[in-house]
């Protein structure tokens, strides 16, 4: 005992200011690289996670896409133009329904309303927005499909190809999938997909 | 002991640890980062394959709808298929063909039996087949009578995409079934006719021949050229549509059956109408040894019949010898124009219009009264003998009994109709166009309406009423001299997306412009086929 106080007591300098400022220092340079390494690493695991959701997303409507054009006599047309359009996509478990059901806002026109939903248009609303659909071009938006905790915005542009007289013929598809952050829609663009859907079977 | 002394030396241990501690931390964090970076490549790659095949998918979904398409658009759907995908006599399909299908327009150039088109984007596609050289890879399998598979195996679609340099390659079996329908395309919304033919139906025999035939409808009709001058009953501008001579039965069994000449039953011959209504535009002459049996409704719309019934016709007529006495449809006869008084001697007694839903009686536009009838309003009496002609009468208001029923009638006779119609006995003759009388009003509401010679008869306003029967006959321009029609055309422009149900000669929802009627129905037998198709991919494979 005696020996142990006689070593504190040899030892009774502390770390002066200078020296505690310097190992600060130290060790922020130190460690500031590291914490950016886990921080990137994390936001890339995130973009990771987020470019997977998109992308089956878009898989996923596509595919949807596909099998309207098989259901009915008139194929995609009845899908677009049926007035309970806003179940566009049962095969999404994750998407939530339209609080607006298409057709019954008494809108005359798609564009009419379209637009009037965007002026509407509020955060955890979910809903189809028909920008045109006429048999040769059609555009529609899906606004905060949920998947894998993430919320996208799809947009689907189908331009047909074909001729006058044509029964049976094709739609290019052109489908982007967007980000939604903090309730602002378009946020960035995460990917792009093209395909071609039948028109009818 | 230098070393005991680097031991028992232990300052500065605590930096070298909390060094160590930092460069494990370090490479700790480098290598998730390293990690994580390179999944999200993964996720990238997986997204850009995923791309890459739809972008190919999408061609072969081009070549195959625009193939289908082709084929649909064609009379000749088989030669079509060869021709668009280049089928040699080797049956073997052209690559550049498909190639040419699955992006029209585009530069094709080869390599080996390869097809290559490059994309401006830089993207190459590849269409070729995995079916070895020498091998058939196009093969027609009859599936029924009218149905025929056609299979294009081994289709393959690669592409190359510029960018990524990812390789997507689809390998399937191109599935097509084409089937052909003989109905007439030309028929339009006029009728579901099973059975259409523009020669008589004519057969002789002794030993017992039968015939069922079955169906929706027959149409039996000549036109033109003259029948056999020795037989009795012929009409005197066409011939026999129906010549039955010796024990054979022909049973027609649909739900109308329109016959365009005589029937003529000779010998023993029993035609029977198993199935509801018979319309004649001709005569009809039956030996003492012979039948004909309806089931059904029986018309009689043709002007020009001058010795109507004779002989014996068990369901229609009760014959006794060769003389016709009374008239006993099984059903119900709805519209009697005229029968001879030689041969009928006692129709009014017999002639069954016993229904009691006003809109079942029939139009009958001349009666042989035999028998005084009871008019309930004092109206109209008929006597014994007397004839009423309808054609003679030019006034409106009039009424007639039948079977103890009166009713209303209205008689027009050539100009214009412009009145309400509804709930009248309708007898129109030589009328050139039947308007309504408002924008409102719905003219005609009678289920029951026999139009002859009218030249046009606009239904746009007709509501949702239906037609049981409908005669239609051709205009002549003796009658209209000037109105501008064309020869021999009914016109009827019924109401644009209303349905019309037409018992009789128009069939159900006949709800669109229909004319040239009864050269439509002569013209038709035979018909065009029509086609349908189905296409399917099988064995279906990616790389």
């Amino acid at each position: 005992m005696k020996r142990k106080h006689k070593v504190i007591g040899k030892n009774q300098k502390g770390f002066s200011l200078v020296e505690i400022l310097l190992a600060i220092v130290i060790l922020s340079l130190i460690v500031t690289p590291i914490l950016q390494i886990f921080i990137s690493s994390m936001n890339i695991s995130n973009r990771s996670r987020k470019l997977l959701g998109a992308t089956e997303v878009a898989q996923m409507t596509l595919e949807v896409l596909n099998s309207k054009s098989m259901e009915g006599a008139g194929g995609i047309q009845d899908m677009i133009t049926q007035s309970g359009a806003h179940v566009l996509l049962p095969a999404l478990d994750t998407y939530v329904p339209a609080n607006t059901p298409y057709g019954s806002t008494g809108f005359a026109t798609h564009s009419a309303f379209a637009g009037a939903l965007k002026s509407a248009y509020g955060n955890n609303t979910s809903m189809l927005c028909l920008v045109s659909d006429t048999e040769s071009a059609k555009r529609f938006s899906l606004h905060n499909v949920r998947h894998n905790g993430y919320q996208y915005d799809v947009v689907v542009s189908m331009t047909a190809d074909k001729e006058p007289s044509d029964e049976y013929f094709t739609y290019d598809v052109y489908l982007e999938v967007f980000d939604v952050k903090d309730g602002n829609h378009y946020n960035k663009r995460l990917l792009v997909m093209e395909s071609a859907v039948i028109n009818k079977y | 002991m230098n070393q005991f002394k680097v031991l028992r030396n232990n300052k500065g241990a605590a930096l070298v640890s909390i060094m160590i501690a930092v460069a494990f931390i370090t490479i700790l964090a480098t290598a998730m980062l390293y990690m994580t970076f390179n999944n999200y490549k993964m996720k990238v790659v997986n997204y850009e394959s995923k791309a890459n095949f739809y972008e190919t998918e999408q061609r072969m979904t081009k070549m195959s709808t625009k193939l289908r398409n082709e084929v649909m658009a064609s009379s000749n759907p088989l030669n079509t298929v060869k021709t668009a995908t280049g089928v040699n006599a080797d049956n073997r399909y052209s690559t550049v063909e498909i190639a040419k299908l699955a992006f029209p327009g585009a530069a094709v150039t080869t390599s080996g039996n390869d097809a290559i088109v490059a994309e401006l984007n830089g993207d190459i596609y590849t269409f070729s087949t995995a079916v070895p050289a020498g091998e058939a890879n196009y093969l027609e399998t009859p599936e029924s009578s009218n149905t025929k598979k056609i299979t294009f195996k081994g289709v393959q679609v690669k592409q190359l995409e510029a960018r990524t340099q990812n390789v997507n390659k689809i390998t399937t079996d191109l599935v097509m079934y084409i089937q052909s329908e003989n109905t007439p395309a030309d028929m339009g919304g006029i009728g579901e006719f099973s059975l259409m033919m523009d020669s008589s139906i004519s057969a002789s025999s002794t030993a017992g021949t039968k015939i069922n035939v079955f169906g929706n409808g027959f149409f039996l009709g000549v036109d033109g050229g003259e029948g056999a001058p020795s037989l009795p009953g012929r009409k005197s501008n066409g011939t026999q549509a129906i010549y039955l001579t010796g024990e054979c039965t022909y049973n027609l069994l649909g739900d109308y059956t329109l016959v365009y000449g005589d029937i003529v039953l000779t010998d023993g011959a029993a035609l029977n109408i198993i199935n509801g209504s018979l319309t004649v535009y001709g005569n009809i002459y039956l030996d003492g040894k012979s039948t004909l049996t309806c089931n059904g409704r029986l018309y009689f719309p043709d002007e020009t019949i001058t010795d109507s019934v004779t002989g014996n016709a068990y369901g229609i007529i009760v014959g006794d010898g060769n003389v016709a006495k009374h008239i006993y449809p099984s059903d119900l006869m709805t519209s009697i124009n005229r029968l001879d008084v030689a041969n009928c001697q006692a129709i009014v007694t017999d002639l069954k219009l016993d229904d009691t839903d006003p809109s079942n009686d029939g139009l009958v536009t001349q009666i042989l009264a035999k028998q005084k009838s009871v008019n309930g309003t004092g109206a109209e009496y008929y006597y014994d003998d007397d004839i009423v002609n309808t054609d003679a009468m030019q006034k409106d208001a009039d009424s007639v009994t039948l079977n103890g029923i009166t009713y209303n009638t209205r008689f027009f006779s050539k100009g214009q109709v412009n009145g309400d119609l509804r709930n009248k006995l309708a007898f129109l003759k030589n009328v050139t166009a039947i308007k309504e009388s408002n924008e409102n009003s719905t003219i005609i509401s009678r289920d029951k309406v026999t139009f002859e010679q009218v030249h046009e008869l606009n239904l746009t306003k007709m509501g949702t009423n239906a037609f049981d029967y409908l005669t239609l006959k051709q205009a002549d321009a003796t009658n209209f001299p000037g109105v501008n029609y064309i020869e021999g055309v009914h016109r009827i422009q019924l109401g644009n997306g209303q349905t019309y149900e037409v018992g009789g000669f128009l069939q159900p929802n006949a709800n669109t412009f229909v004319q040239n009627i009864m050269g439509m129905a002569v013209n038709s037998a035979g018909g065009t086929p029509t086609y349908a198709s189905t296409i399917g991919y099988q064995n279906w494979s990616k790389e």
